[in-house]
């Protein structure tokens, strides 16, 4: 079943010393059966979506969904179907699996933003935090043969930028998109 | 159903169908220690239908790598698309794996 709700205006910090002031005007789209809560604007440049998850199953769907939120600002680009989905794949999968600790009381929390140059995304978990300079470099000769250390070496490599809060439970990814197509086109 | 097994002589193929991800790693995990416990030697992990592996896939497979080698099998890994060859490209696994075009090479180089 669906439901709306009304907007509301919110400050958010992004990553480092840059304060980002975003308005939210959504509309929240209840999910059937409670998986998770996504609250999609109409897609356009300025626009902001917003996703909270709890699972590790509701991962692809969720990415999915915010991959459809952007294409129709962005295009269908390379960018946006592979950097993009590994990058914020990446982001919550660490972000329920280590920060949250697979606790399904916890959210994260998921915001996009929608610029003119690309795509901002924050992804907040309700961990301790931890700190990503200690994170071993995967692709040396000694830790290649390792099962672990490749999520954040993913998100770095794939994403133009990649800042980690203070504390380590938020971590905000930019991805620069060029192409824009018809800003008014509505997501789904 | 995310995998599919079968043999083709003495190999053991696993197909991996649409993602290999944190939610189905360890199923995958399973299967082949299964079959290896089972005295299977020669493995293809073949991705001609899959569209998507995270870390946590990739870690997998290099957890799987070394139990095969443990085990003095052999392991290839066929029919990885652009995305996934990008993948094991920027970190460094295309040094780690035997890398196929498709699954009739693989099958043709154990």
């Amino acid at each position: 079943m669906d439901s709306a709700e009304l907007s509301q205006s919110a400050e958010h910090r992004v990553a480092g010393n840059r304060e980002q002031h975003l308005r939210e005007e959504a509309v929240v789209i209840g999910r059937p059966v409670g998986a998770h809560y996504s609250v999609y604007p109409a897609a356009q440049r300025g626009g902001t979506a917003l996703a909270l998850i709890r699972s590790i199953c509701e991962i692809e769907e969720a990415v999915e969904d915010l991959i459809h939120c952007c294409a129709p600002v962005y295009g269908d680009s390379r960018r946006l179907r592979f950097n993009f989905r590994v990058g914020v794949t990446e982001a919550i999968a660490n972000a329920i699996l280590y920060g949250n600790e697979e606790d399904p009381t916890k959210e994260v929390r998921v915001e996009l933003l929608l610029e003119d140059e690309g795509i901002l995304v924050q992804v907040t978990d309700e961990g301790r935090g931890f700190d990503p300079a200690k994170v071993p470099d995967p692709t040396l000769p000694e830790n290649v043969g390792k099962s672990a250390y490749r999520g954040i070496f993913l998100m770095r490599e794939l994403m133009d930028d990649v800042r980690f809060s203070e504390e380590g439970n938020s971590v905000t990814l930019a991805l620069r998109l060029a192409e824009k197509r018809d800003p008014s086109a509505q997501c789904r | 159903m995310p995998f599919s097994v079968r043999r083709a002589g003495e190999a053991t193929v696993v197909e991996v169908n649409g993602q290999l991800t944190v939610g189905n790693r360890q199923e995958l995990k399973d299967i082949v220690l299964e079959c290896l416990e089972e005295g299977a030697r020669s493995f293809v992990v073949d991705f001609a239908r899959t569209d998507y592996v995270d870390s946590s896939g990739l870690g997998v497979l290099v957890s799987l790598s070394k139990k095969i080698r443990e085990a003095e099998g052999e392991l290839r890994l066929s029919s990885l698309n652009m995305d996934l060859q990008t993948l094991f490209e920027l970190t460094k696994l295309d040094t780690l794996f035997q890398i196929c075009g498709n699954l009739e090479e693989a099958l043709a180089s154990l």
